[in-house]
């Protein structure tokens, strides 16, 4: 009752407070007056009189703020001032302020960056009715699998068991029907690029196939139109439809509502845009966004596969390629509904696949699907983690910075301080004041750093993800991450006020106010500011040791002999789909289109390859050379390329021995392959592998031997590879062409669409990019660890330098009396600046000390990140030491020349 | 001066909501009401009035409004909450029992043990 009373009260006061005081005003005056009219009907005279009423009555500004206080007022009142305080404190010393201010926002906007990445790549869920209850299904089997073909993410587990998230559709349907403990199971099935025709214009386009029950499940309903429902998947080709994305709509309609209805068509089917998802929707893959969605129904028709019968994948039970999730019912037990389904798994398993038995059986396994398919936390985790502890360390530096700085500043004002102690401030109430101007101080920079954080936020995504792809990592800026700003700023706020405004609260007054300025200078206050400069110095090295392994790596990574040359080589990539081009198909459509190119002026050489260079593709294959007794103990995994002719001599890797591919090898002729100098070595020890054998299914004859060139990654060892001549290969998929250019030309890419578009002109050119981008963005990670790490680093050091520079001036103005003794008998300038030096450089070392332990400590957490050094690089170590010692040198250099150009007299004069 | 009794700790608050009791009173009103009916011997800060009766206010127990004086000026007038009559009779009962038990402890005879 007391407590509502109260705070209505307080409330009002609050919010009313002009009138709060008017009215305080009028009473006080009231009461007085009435004494003093009293007292003169009383008889006594009227000067007298208001004399002894106002003295009887006492200090009315003492009572108003006893009433103030009783209103709960008082605070509010001591904070505004406080804060107007603050204001004139910081606007006085702008250097100081602008120091400050431009740190913490680097430091906080840094932060709140990649907490805002961190928090889209691994926490937050996808946008649909209570994600919670999503269940995503996945399995765990032997080695030996049940299905010959998966489709999808597989895993080795730490025990060696293989787990995957595919199924195939009849495993899907069985679910389905013998469901008890679901609300309901819906799959769902993202596809990467389909070719899509709007308007008599093909473009790429991504999808997602969906059971007919995928939106209903989800509680997912489109902004425009219908969503897919159950009847258009209800039997084969039921439902020629499909959802657009939201982006899609915005795309190729402009946002124009007549675009429901319209007709697309995929892989040259047409089918009718029945409606459009909500904004936030980005299907179920984290990080992708497909641009179309429609039903499972339609698989065999857009996306026949040729190893199934009629190209439906719908009735292969031994092709394990469909995602399934459920829906839990709130209340049913996890590990109940599991077994259940583990059950129907099990079942389906025997009837569908019956001469599978023998096999290792899946186990069915259900995994959180709140996130959907989540592929960017796997992708994006320990960059993310990295960065995180690279921008906090900068956070920590910055405020180590500002404490010192707030420190010395405290100390300037050691005599206010006494002063107000003298007149009655308690001293709760003078810590209370530095406090404010602490958070003040915070506030401003984290205001400027949430600003700055919402501009780095699509800053540091691009140092991260592939320049041509996408935007994968679409971080948005909401409430949890700007509370999370607000409480670092707040953090760091009390954090590096809480030094100054502990030791001013510990103030001798009458020792500081007798001695004046020379007390002021006290001990444990340049003791404090010394452990500071040694933390920021450790903190720096950390940074400096970081940036140092990282910008060695990526040095490491670009001087990596690849065995080829990448220089204006122009990559794109072609899809035809196997609904128009079948079987040898592919290959004629690829030669007309290869010779089309091959006549662009200014192309050199212009060739195909299955797998671009450096991109993270590989096929292997165990092979083994023919004409050994036991095949099987000499097969072993190779790399295998499907190229053209021209692929030697557009990427100049050097042919040692024979020839490479040329117009006699066909489908008709025998089968030929080049293998590199590493296939020969390792298969063919001391023989000259020129005519031999080897294969497993099909033997290819080897005709030609080429150096070694990186093939996936660049971090890896060349692979043994060999290479086959694509006019030999069925249903080609889609490939890469590589065009080199005599010269860098800006009028090519579109001259090459131009000669596609005159072969077919549905089909759409994709994945632009040169082999030089191509290969920088395999190293995507590393160049971002480099940048950053080493802006970070800057930062650190001139940060570090600034508060070495306060530190040292402060000490040498503490100590301006003895250097000017010591003088004064004799010594020389040259002897003062080099002890000067040598104090600054002693702090630093401990600093340097302190931070190599800690490095040596955390270093080892990266490690598994760094190429071609370790985690100890005494190069990295000796450059960190001398950088340094040499800012430490430098930060030091003024206030040491000084101090050596004290005048003796004067200084003792000062005294 | 010696015939006045200064205010012990706390019984002012409890003053204040007894004058008030007797009907609605403005700041001065009340110290001229508890002087009038102590008959002038309790002595009473005049401006430790005006903190106390913002907090019996703050509290809940006093309510107030602005109105017009006997001559004819505006002034603030304070009545009792329902919450403040309550804790006034509180108050009384407790203070009175506390003045039974210290009279009787203090008029103790040595023959009465």
């Amino acid at each position: 009752m007391k407590f509502i009373a109260r705070l209505r009260s307080w409330l009002r006061s609050v919010s009313r407070r002009p009138s709060v005081e008017q009215e305080m005003d009028s009473e006080l005056r009231f009461h007085i007056e009435s004494y003093c009219e009293d007292l003169v009907r009383s008889g006594v005279a009227s000067q007298e009189a208001k004399r002894r009423a106002q003295l009887e009555f006492g200090s009315v500004e003492a009572r108003k703020d006893e009433c103030r206080d009783v209103l709960g007022l008082r605070l509010i009142y001591e904070l505004a001032a406080d804060l107007r305080y603050a204001f004139r404190m910081l606007r006085q010393s702008p250097g100081f302020t602008a120091v400050a201010v431009l740190s913490l926002a680097l430091g906080i906007g840094a932060n709140t960056a990649i907490f805002t990445l961190m928090e889209t790549a691994l926490w937050k869920t996808i946008p649909v009715k209570n994600p919670g209850q999503l269940r995503l299904f996945s399995w765990v089997s032997g080695r030996h699998t049940v299905m010959d073909s998966l489709d999808g993410d597989v895993s080795s587990t730490p025990m060696g068991a293989t787990t995957s998230t595919s199924f195939s559709y009849a495993v899907f349907k069985a679910m389905q029907r013998q469901n008890t403990t679901f609300q309901s199971v819906f799959a769902f099935k993202p596809i990467w690029g389909v070719t899509g025709v709007l308007r008599g214009q093909a473009r790429l386009v991504s999808g997602e196939l969906v059971s007919g029950n995928y939106y209903q499940s989800l509680g997912l309903v489109p902004i425009v139109g219908r969503p897919i429902m159950p009847m258009d998947d209800a039997k084969p080709d039921a439902g020629a439809v499909a959802v657009i994305s939201d982006a899609f709509w915005s795309r190729e309609f402009g946002r124009d509502p007549a675009a429901i209805g319209t007709k697309i068509e995929l892989n040259q089917f047409p089918v009718t845009i029945v409606g459009i998802n909500p904004p936030s929707f980005h299907g179920m893959e984290t990080g992708g966004n497909p641009d179309v969605f429609f039903p499972l129904s339609m698989q065999p028709l857009i996306l026949p596969d040729d190893s199934a019968k009629n190209g439906s994948l719908l009735n292969d039970p031994d092709y394990w390629w469909l995602l399934i999730m459920g829906r839990l019912d709130p209340g049913v037990n996890e590990e109940k509904a599991q077994a259940a389904l583990d059950l129907v798994l099990t079942h389906t398993v025997r009837d569908t696949l019956p001469n599978k038995v023998k096999r290792a059986q899946p186990r069915l396994r259900l995994t959180t699907g709140s996130r959907g398919l989540d592929e960017l936390r796997s992708q994006f985790r320990k960059p993310l983690l990295v960065l995180m502890a690279l921008v906090g360390l900068v956070l920590l530096i910055a405020c180590a910075n500002l404490a010192n700085l707030l420190l010395s500043r405290a100390t300037a004002r050691q005599r206010e301080i006494s002063v107000r102690l003298a007149l009655g401030a308690g001293r709760w109430r003078i810590s209370r004041q530095l406090l404010t101007e602490g958070l003040l101080l915070a506030g401003i920079g984290g205001a400027a750093g949430i600003v700055a954080g919402d501009g780095l936020r699509n800053a540091i995504p691009r140092l991260l993800v592939d320049s041509w792809m996408p935007n994968q990592l679409e971080a948005q800026f909401d409430l949890p991450v700007l509370l999370l700003s607000i409480g670092i700023t707040l953090l760091t706020g009390i954090l590096f006020s809480l030094a100054p405004a502990w030791q001013s609260a510990r103030v001798e007054i009458n020792a500081a106010l007798k001695d004046g300025m020379r007390a002021t200078m006290s001990l444990p206050k340049l003791i404090t500011g010394k452990a500071l400069i040694i933390l920021q110095v450790c903190l720096s090295v950390l940074l400096l040791v970081g940036a140092g392994l990282f910008i060695r790596t990526l040095a490491n990574l670009r001087s990596t002999d690849l065995g080829f040359n990448p220089a204006r080589v122009l990559l794109f990539m072609l899809d035809p789909p196997n609904t128009r081009y079948k079987g040898e198909q592919a290959a004629t459509l690829f030669e007309r289109i290869h010779e089309k190119i091959a006549v662009i002026p200014g192309v050199q050489s212009a060739s195909l390859s299955r797998a671009a260079l450096v991109a993270n593709n590989r096929s292997t294959t165990s092979v083994s050379p023919k004409g050994f007794e036991s095949r099987l103990e000499k097969e072993q995994p190779a790399w295998m390329n499907i190229v053209d002719p021209a692929f030697f001599r557009t990427f100049e890797i050097p042919i040692l021995y024979g020839r490479s591919f040329n117009a006699h090898d066909r489908s008709n002729s025998p089968r030929v392959a080049v293998v590199n100098q590493e296939f020969a070595r390792e298969f063919f020890p001391n023989a000259n592998p020129l005519g031999k054998l080897f294969g497993n299914d099909t033997d290819y004859k080897i005709v030609g031997v080429c150096g070694n060139a990186k093939y996936s990654d660049i971090r890896d060892q060349v692979p043994p590879t060999f290479y086959l001549p694509y006019t030999q290969i069925p249903n080609l998929g889609p490939m890469t062409f590589e065009v080199k250019m005599a010269a860098a030309q800006s009028g090519i890419v579109k001259a090459i669409r131009e000669a596609v578009r005159s072969v077919d002109k549905d089909l759409p050119v994709f994945g632009v990019r040169t082999q030089t981008e191509q290969i920088d963005s395999t190293i995507s990670n590393e160049r971002a660890f480099a940048a950053l790490s080493s802006g970070l680093g800057l930062l650190a050091l001139v940060l570090a330098c600034i508060g070495i520079y306060g530190v040292m001036a402060y000490a040498v103005a503490r100590r301006t009396n003895e250097i000017g003794i010591r003088m004064a008998l004799g010594a020389q300038s040259g002897q003062v600046l080099r002890m000067i030096l040598r104090e600054s450089l002693l702090l630093a070392a401990a600093g340097i000390a302190i931070g190599m332990v800690a490095a040596a400590g955390l270093t080892r957490y990266v490690a598994a990140m760094l190429y071609g050094l370790k985690p100890y690089d005494p190069i990295t170590i000796t450059g960190t030491v001398l950088v340094m010692l040499g800012v430490a040198l430098f930060a030091a250099w003024w206030p040491a020349r000084g101090a050596s150009r004290v005048d003796p007299m004067a200084a003792l004069r000062n005294e | 001066m010696s015939k006045q009794i200064d205010l012990l700790q706390g019984t002012l608050d409890m003053l204040i909501l007894k004058a008030v009791s007797l009907g609605p009173l403005h700041g001065y009103g009340v110290l001229l009401r508890i002087q009038q009916i102590s008959k002038d011997r309790l002595e009473i800060q005049q401006g430790s009035l005006y903190p106390a009766l913002y907090r019996l206010q703050h509290n809940g127990l006093l309510a107030s409004e602005w109105g017009e004086s006997e001559n004819k000026r505006k002034a603030r007038y304070y009545r009792l909450t329902p919450a403040g009559r309550k804790q006034l009779q509180e108050e009384t009962r407790y203070w009175n029992r506390m003045a039974e038990t210290i009279a009787v402890v203090l008029n103790t005879a040595p023959e009465e043990l």
